[in-house]
């Protein structure tokens, strides 16, 4: 912010001061307030790859990325969807479990993230939360390693 | 063909190179023939690029799958509407977009400035080169829309969830709003580097900055309406980062639109306003960037390529030079006039400035977050809707209330005695709209109570300013109401747009509040004759029936919906299945009720055994939302009415005053 130094001779600087100090309170309350509730909320959760998720994040909250390997069932069914997703780089996989809203672009093949709670190897997805990256085979890269 | 496409393109580049320099030169220099030089070389760019886009779009509905970009993002099957739109599915058609609509914008922009400004055009030239320059590289190396290949018989198809009419609207509008923000952006970096840093910058970046800004909200609002329809989740803003690049800048943008009235009236502000117009277009190249790099999980990121890097150094060149320059110019940069009081007007734009820079800052924190946390070591960690919700209200509501004091606030300093007669009226009916909340049991969301009182406020600050300048005029003459109310109007376009655009704010959140905090939901699996309850609507479901599109099967649920035990009709929630895409896509179905709610149902799956599975929404005021994007585009449409009494005014201002600043380099 700039301000002037040339202040007109009949402004008092007793208003300057007033109107500094509340100007700087509200910084400090807008800073005050992100940094609160960014410290003590606990808003965040681990984004995961397969291969990391499998050391030691059991009975956790996080969110999965994988590739899908193999699906099985239905999000509509009481038992619910069933799919592995495969680590990017490593052949580590992990059984997923879901119900809720599936994605158009879901299928084998696919890039997807998932949250859920992982119990005894396998993620527990929470409802809603399945969304797949785009499928490449929309783009004209040709690096995609999609089966599809 | 592909061969003309790209020697177009990297001539384009030549030439946007060449009005760089050129531009430079004359800026430095002063030669007039290297102006001309240099504006004609941008409407070069405007002629190659023509011949590059009929090319592209040639190729695209002739079905030319040697083009690679034709083949991955359309096929024979594809509707021809869809062919068209389709132009900027991918990344390098969407970056082919981008360009046309800048270099139009650079010529207008250019146009614009012949009166008042012209000490600042070669450098205008340079820095709209520059950024030509930068998106004329990427459609020339990394993303190129004539890349060929061996045809093959058929093309991919597109993604189905861009099948959809919104596709020719959402993303266009949203680059005409990225784009546009370049004008202002290029407008103030070319009058620091000439040393002109009086209001002139501000007042011919004022309108580019309205039109780049409307845009973007009217983008963001269609991507919503496109997503509640669409992507069929219930929801109209998941926060997503993509959703979130765009939201960014507009909220810089917005800041930016409230501080330059105080840098026009006052003089105060510049160092802000500069620095706000940067941030507002850096932030457009990091959306870009967002998108087009896929480096973190989004709906959108259509793709991952290396792009992400050419758009980091663009990001640092735009943020360092803004910076640096800002720096040089400081001496040039200093208020006329200081703020004295809280209680005025000048203040209130302060603090709105704080509070929306400040939602900015708590959204680019949440969207940068999985990689900072990254950066420091730590595993990735990522933060989803309660930390945006909690900034939305926490920076929101003060934000709501400001917008109703600043309008109703004197200049320099109020007396108490004003702010008591401006006040008492909207303050009585905050107060009586947030007990009627709670007592129709509203209060089970305090934030909702709180904001539908913040909002009442509000409204009757604005509706009490058009009720007492239509009396002043009808008093003082014998114009009638209505004429009073239109010529009132007429001759301050942009004070009364502005309130227009805040009364769209206002029904926003009215609608996003009482479809969000209001909302109920059932979900069930049912088998035929079945019905689910919600609220006060059933759905009871008749059978799955199957249809044939274009390129799709698709088989639906068959559900009577009733209103208050009355029959409201059937609703027919499906999946499609994309034969030549291989893929399915959810169509949601949706009653809008007579108080502007939605039934809102979705298919999440069917049986083998024919049962459905259901989810359906209650979604109260939901129709407000797309009622405020209307609102929202005349209160615009009002402020950027070209005014000829105000461009007088401007002029003969700038006739009468010496310029201020040095003269340049």
């Amino acid at each position: 912010m700039s301000e002037s130094p040339a202040a007109t001779p009949e402004e008092p600087k007793r208003g300057l001061r007033h109107i500094r100090l509340v100007v700087a309170l509200a910084v400090a309350s807008i800073l005050g307030t992100f940094a609160v509730y960014t410290a003590f909320a606990d808003t965040s959760i681990p984004v995961l790859g397969v291969a990391q998720a499998a050391t030691g994040y059991d009975g956790e909250d996080i969110r999965l990325e994988g590739r899908v390997t193999e699906a099985a069932g239905d999000a509509a069914d009481p038992q619910g969807l069933r799919f592995t997703v495969r680590d990017f780089e490593t052949q580590e996989t992990i059984r997923v479990v879901y119900t809720g809203s599936v994605p158009d672009a879901f299928r084998v093949g696919r890039e997807v993230v998932i949250d859920g709670r992982l119990e005894n190897g396998v993620l527990a997805g929470t409802p809603d939360t399945l969304v797949t990256k785009c499928p490449s085979k929309y783009e004209e890269q040709g690096t995609s390693t999609d089966p599809a | 063909m592909a061969l003309v496409g790209q020697g177009a393109l990297i001539l384009a580049l030549l030439l946007a190179l060449w009005a760089i320099a050129a531009g430079l030169a004359a800026a430095t220099g002063r030669d007039a023939r290297l102006m001309r030089s240099a504006a004609l070389a941008l409407w070069g760019i405007l002629g190659l690029v023509a011949v590059a886009v009929a090319i592209f779009v040639h190729a695209i509905v002739t079905h030319d799958f040697s083009f690679q970009v034709v083949a991955s993002s359309t096929s024979r099957s594809l509707p021809w509407g869809y062919l068209i739109t389709s132009a900027w599915a991918s990344q390098a058609g969407s970056l082919l977009l981008w360009v046309s609509i800048l270099i139009v914008f650079s010529l207008l922009a250019l146009r614009a400035t012949r009166q008042g400004l012209a000490e600042i055009r070669p450098w205008l030239i340079a820095i709209l080169g520059a950024i030509l320059a930068f998106f004329l590289l990427l459609l020339v190396v990394p993303a190129s829309p004539f890349a060929t290949q061996v045809a093959p018989p058929d093309g991919n198809g597109l993604n189905p969830a861009l099948q959809n009419p919104y596709m020719a609207t959402h993303p266009p509008a949203l680059y005409l709003g990225y784009v546009g923000l370049a004008i202002p952006f290029a407008l103030a970096m070319a009058s620091m580097l000439a040393g002109r840093v009086d209001a002139r910058w501000v007042v011919a970046s004022r309108r580019w900055t309205l039109v780049a800004w409307g845009f973007l909200g009217v983008g963001m609002l269609l991507g919503s309406h496109w997503a509640y329809q669409e992507i069929g989740w219930g929801g109209f803003w998941a926060w997503d980062p993509v959703e979130n690049a765009a939201l960014m800048p507009w909220l810089v943008a917005t800041a930016f639109l409230h501080s330059v009235i105080v840098q026009e009236k006052k003089g105060m502000l510049k160092v802000w306003n500069i620095a706000l117009i940067a941030g507002a277009f850096a932030l457009s190249i990091f959306g870009t960037f967002l998108t087009r790099s896929g480096i973190l999980s989004s709906v959108h990121a259509f793709v991952e390529s290396d792009i992400g890097w050419y758009f980091i150094v663009a990001l640092i060149l735009v943020c360092g030079g803004s910076t640096l320059l800002i720096v040089w110019r400081l001496p040039l940069l200093r208020a006329d006039q200081r703020i004295e009081s809280v209680a005025s007007r000048e203040a209130t734009f302060l603090f709105n400035n704080l509070l929306l820079v400040g939602m900015a800052f708590a959204v680019l924190w949440g969207v940068v977050f999985p990689l900072l946390t990254e950066a420091v070591g730590r595993v990735r960690e990522t933060v989803s809707s309660p930390f945006y919700e909690f900034f939305a209200i926490a920076f929101g509501i003060p934000l709501l209330l400001l917008m109703g004091i600043g309008p109703l606030i004197a200049w320099r300093r109020a007396s108490l005695a004003q702010l008591r007669r401006s006040f008492l009226w909207p303050l009585v009916a905050g107060l009586v709209a947030g007990a009627a909340m709670l007592a129709l049991g509203l209060g089970s969301s305090w934030a909702g109570a709180a904001t539908g009182s913040v909002c009442a406020f509000t409204a009757v600050t604005i509706i009490s300013e058009f009720v007492r300048g239509t009396r002043a005029r009808h008093s003082l003459g014998d114009e009638r109401w209505p004429t009073a109310f239109a010529r009132m109007i007429g001759k301050n376009r942009r004070r009364y747009g502005g309130y227009v655009v805040h009364l769209g704010i206002i029904v926003f959140v009215i609608g996003a509040i009482g479809s969000s905090a209001y909302e109920s939901r059932a979900q069930g699996l049912l088998e035929r004759g079945q019905t689910l309850a919600i609220g006060d609507a059933t759905l009871t479901f008749r059978g799955v029936e199957e249809a044939e599109g274009p390129n799709y099967t698709q088989r639906a649920a068959v559900l009577d919906a009733t209103l208050g035990g009355e029959p409201i009709g059937t609703l027919a929630p499906a999946r499609r299945a994309y034969t030549r895409e291989q893929t399915t896509s959810n169509e949601v179905a949706i009653h809008t009720t007579l108080s502007g709610g939605d039934l809102f149902v979705i298919l999440d799956g069917i049986r083998g055994d024919g049962a459905v599975q259901i989810k359906a929404f209650y979604k109260p005021l939901v129709t407000l939302i797309w009622l405020s994007g209307l609102i929202f585009v005349l209160g615009v449409v009002l402020c950027v009415w070209p005014d000829a009494r105000e461009r007088r005014r401007i002029l003969r201002r700038y006739a009468e005053e010496p310029l201020s600043g040095e003269a340049g380099p």
